[in-house]
């Protein structure tokens, strides 16, 4: 029966010890050291079936790489047979090959199934404590577990007492300027087959959304579509018109001014809640009114569920 | 964050101030009226006060009037002002299930692409200038609303003004607040174009006909002027429009995308509807539900059912013609927030009539303003004129009926107060922003497509010259004109007849 670990513990460390951590680890391979710190955790904690867990972690490895920023994977499972999370470390002077790349430091977390923030959390914390770049450097080249053990105690791993919109957000990516024009916003949408484009201004404040939907409107007025029946209307007559004036038409005169959005330091669940309000597959992060990222309703859902 | 916030939130102080107006007002014309002794006992004043809560809600609390009605009912049953049975008599179903009729073959008509054909033959007329666009705006805006209803002719009325400023990119308020005051003029020309025309009518007990031919002139009279009255004001505007359609032309570019929409099913529809409408009396002299031979209690009570029949007719065999969108034009079509509102209305109206408020009220002006109906006619027009400026037409006509109810029992020349009444109703509409639900409905469009507001001032401006120009007009007319013929004397005669005949429900 694992030890039960109060749900009010903050701090990433109350969830390893320096058994868990794996020192110049010899494996070089991906799998391979994840089946290590499996078997290892596995073994200082009375874990049932580790082959089943490596499994499960070597395959949502699969479906997408858990490598970040600064050399360091995190490869993960959430499982229905454990009451509390559980985090192994392992480190590597030479590097351990994650998808073509090296990493020199790796946290392997499992959690149950019914606590998803708490990876989420995790890699928040470590983002911070990592923020320094040789920082994963200055780690692979520690000794001792409990060198390791210190330097973590000392930096600090307290995790957030929520995950917010920043923890779940990606890059903008492509925005439009407001003064583009109309053509711009259908070469961007088509081209990159997106549904919505964000409009900034010369500050790189968001300002609107051009959507594909948006664009049928303006092809389709509004009177057009009280119509239960369009099939009178055979040969797209309704987009020759915009086909015709798309250079001259300035994205201000299409754009939306309406969007969801939230910023940067809101709770994920305000994210959730502007998806159900608004019925809208894309929400916008702001610091102030500046665009700092971008979450869909895809990714938000796959990092709830099963990220 | 940009949608979560709500930009029309009001502060708690502004919440209370107008509470305390309301209460203020509220009690204030329960003590006046008690004083006046229009309301002497205490039953009575409960039902002057409700009433009058109910229609301050709709002017402080708007998107509360449904609320304040509803609890309204359940005073006036609680304090035993009327019955449950009185309640229910008194919510006037048979104006509601017209309503419903009406809604549904609206519904049906956009869907067939009636209006979508309305706005393409528009836009499609050559040699279209600003002028000409104003001309067939004020008609065209008059006309669907006299035949449809107000609302629906202001929806698509300004779909037309939003197509053609945006292409032209014109502002479109000027040419937003033309459709609208020939909107309110329109409604007021049949019986279908504005609740407040069916409520009359039915109450009157006027026919479709009747009412036709005494209202279609007045109101065409006032759309002329009301025309000329806009022409003149945004002449800048319409000449701008002008120069703008000429460019286009030059460049070989119309007002908006042109294709043909299949319009012959819709129109048939419409005038059938417009036609059985009109011959509804015949129908019911046909079925002998009325007329010669017919017992004068029945005859009573089948006055005008053809009429209100008419559009369930008419629906339920639109609905059998589309079966699977026949619950999307009941659900969606039928406002069944205004027509809940509506019935309670109706029914705390009733609550003074059946407490014998508007007698007593009716009496106390027959004192006051002596010289009889002609006297008496441009107190109710100017007084419903600049009461529905404020307040929803339809509170002012529900409060009105009663009381020229009990006038006309005892002289039937009153009957021309009916008209006063439904002119003033429909015009004064005109004067402000919140005159009538054509205009809510404007304001609502307008915002959403433009993010900004008419201003209350830019509207009042020209909706007081038109409102007040247009109800002189109804006046001098009113009195102008002959009287009615003896039939039409005769359903005139009923109509008072019938509301006294209504059986006491009153828990008294």
């Amino acid at each position: 029966m694992p030890e039960s670990v109060p749900i009010s513990k903050t701090d990433l460390i109350a969830f390893f010890g320096v058994p868990d951590i794996l020192c110049h680890a010899p494996q070089r391979h991906r799998d391979d050291i994840i089946r290590t710190l499996v078997y290892r955790l596995a073994g200082n904690h009375g874990i049932a079936d580790p082959q089943a867990i490596t499994e499960a972690v070597i395959a949502r490895e699969q479906s997408g790489s858990t490598v970040m920023p600064h050399q360091v994977a995190v490869p993960h499972a959430r499982l229905t047979g454990i009451e509390r999370p559980y985090v192994a470390i392992a480190t590597s002077r030479e590097g351990f090959r994650f998808d073509d790349r090296d990493v020199h430091l790796i946290l392997l977390v499992l959690v149950p199934t019914d606590r998803p923030a708490l990876y989420l959390k995790a890699l928040r914390t470590l983002a911070s404590i990592l923020r320094e770049d040789d920082a994963t450097l200055r780690l692979a080249a520690m000794k001792t577990a409990e060198e390791i053990m210190r330097f973590f105690q000392t930096g600090g791993l307290k995790l957030p007492s929520y995950i917010c919109a920043a923890d779940i957000m990606t890059p903008p990516g492509i925005t439009l300027r407001d003064n583009a024009s109309l053509k711009n916003a259908i070469d961007l949408l088509s081209e990159n087959d997106l549904d919505e484009i964000p409009v900034v201004d010369k500050d790189g404040d968001l300002v609107g959304v051009v959507s594909a939907s948006a664009l049928l409107n303006v092809c389709l007025p509004d009177y057009l579509l009280w119509m239960d029946d369009l099939s009178p209307i055979q040969n797209f007559e309704p987009f020759a018109e915009v086909l015709r004036k798309e250079h001259n038409t300035w994205l201000s005169e299409v754009m939306s001014e309406r969007f969801a959005s939230v910023q940067i330091a809101s709770p994920a669940i305000q994210v959730a809640a502007e998806f159900a309000r608004q019925n809208v597959s894309q929400c916008y992060v702001l610091n102030e009114r500046h665009l700092a990222g971008v979450i869909t309703l895809r990714t938000f859902l796959h990092k709830i569920f099963r990220a | 964050m940009s949608t979560s916030s709500n930009p029309n939130s009001v502060s708690v102080k502004g919440h209370l101030i107008k509470a305390a107006a309301l209460v203020a007002v509220t009690g204030a014309f329960g003590w006046l009226a008690h004083l006046s002794g229009i309301a002497r006992e205490a039953n009575q004043v409960v039902a002057v006060c409700t009433f009058i809560a109910v229609i301050c809600t709709t002017l402080f609390f708007w998107a509360c009037r449904l609320s304040a009605a509803f609890l309204g009912i359940a005073l006036l049953i609680a304090t035993r002002v009327f019955t449950l049975k009185g309640m229910l008599a008194a919510t006037e179903l048979d104006i509601i299930l017209f309503l419903i009729g009406m809604m549904t073959i609206v519904g049906v008509l956009k869907d067939l692409g009636m209006f979508t054909w309305l706005i393409q033959t528009v836009i499609s007329v050559r040699r279209m200038n600003g002028w000409l666009f104003t001309l067939i705006l004020c008609g065209l805006s008059a006309v669907m609303a006299s035949v449809v209803d107000e609302v629906t002719s202001i929806v698509v009325m300004l779909a037309l003004v939003f197509q053609v400023c945006d292409t032209l990119k014109l502002k479109p308020t000027p040419f937003v607040l033309i459709s609208v005051m020939a909107t309110n003029i329109g409604s007021s020309a049949t019986m279908l174009g504005n609740p407040v025309g069916v409520f009359i009518g039915t109450k009157a007990g006027f026919t479709f006909g009747y009412f036709f031919q005494r209202a279609t002139p007045v109101a065409l009279a006032c759309l002329l002027v009301a025309s000329a009255a806009c022409m003149l004001w945004f002449r800048r505007d319409i000449r701008l429009m002008s120069e703008r359609i000429v460019e286009r032309r030059t460049a070989k570019e119309g007002l908006g995308p042109l294709f043909r929409i299949p319009h012959r099913r819709g129109l048939v529809i419409l005038l059938g509807t417009v036609i059985l409408l009109a011959c509804h009396h015949q129908f019911e002299l046909l079925l002998g539900l009325v007329g010669p031979g017919v017992l004068p209690e029945i005859a009573e009570q089948n006055k005008n059912a053809f009429l209100i029949v008419t559009p369930l007719i008419i629906a339920g065999l639109l609905m059998l013609y589309r079966p699977k969108r026949a619950r999307h034009y009941i659900e969606h079509e039928v406002e069944w927030w205004t027509l809940l509102f509506f019935m309670m209305l109706f029914a705390v109206a009733g609550g003074l009539e059946q407490q014998g408020v508007t007698g007593e009220l009716a009496n106390t002006l027959k004192d006051l303003v002596t010289g009889g109906p002609k006297a008496m006619v441009p107190f109710v027009l100017f007084v419903s004129a600049i009461g529905s400026a404020f307040v929803d037409n339809i509170v002012f006509v529900a409060a009105f009926t009663p009381v020229i109810q009990a006038l006309q029992n005892n002289d039937p020349g009153f009957s021309l107060l009916w008209w006063a009444l439904l002119f003033g109703a429909c015009f004064g509409g005109n004067i402000t922003a919140i005159g009538s639900t054509a205009n809510i409905v404007a304001l609502g469009m307008y915002e959403k497509r433009y993010h900004t507001h008419i201003g209350f001032l830019e509207w009042l401006k020209i909706g007081a010259v038109v409102g007040i120009a247009t109800s002189l007009v109804a006046w001098g007319l009113m009195v102008a004109l002959p009287a009615p013929g003896a039939s039409d004397a005769h359903a005139a005669a009923h109509a008072p007849h019938a509301a006294l005949s209504r059986p006491d429900v009153s828990a008294r």
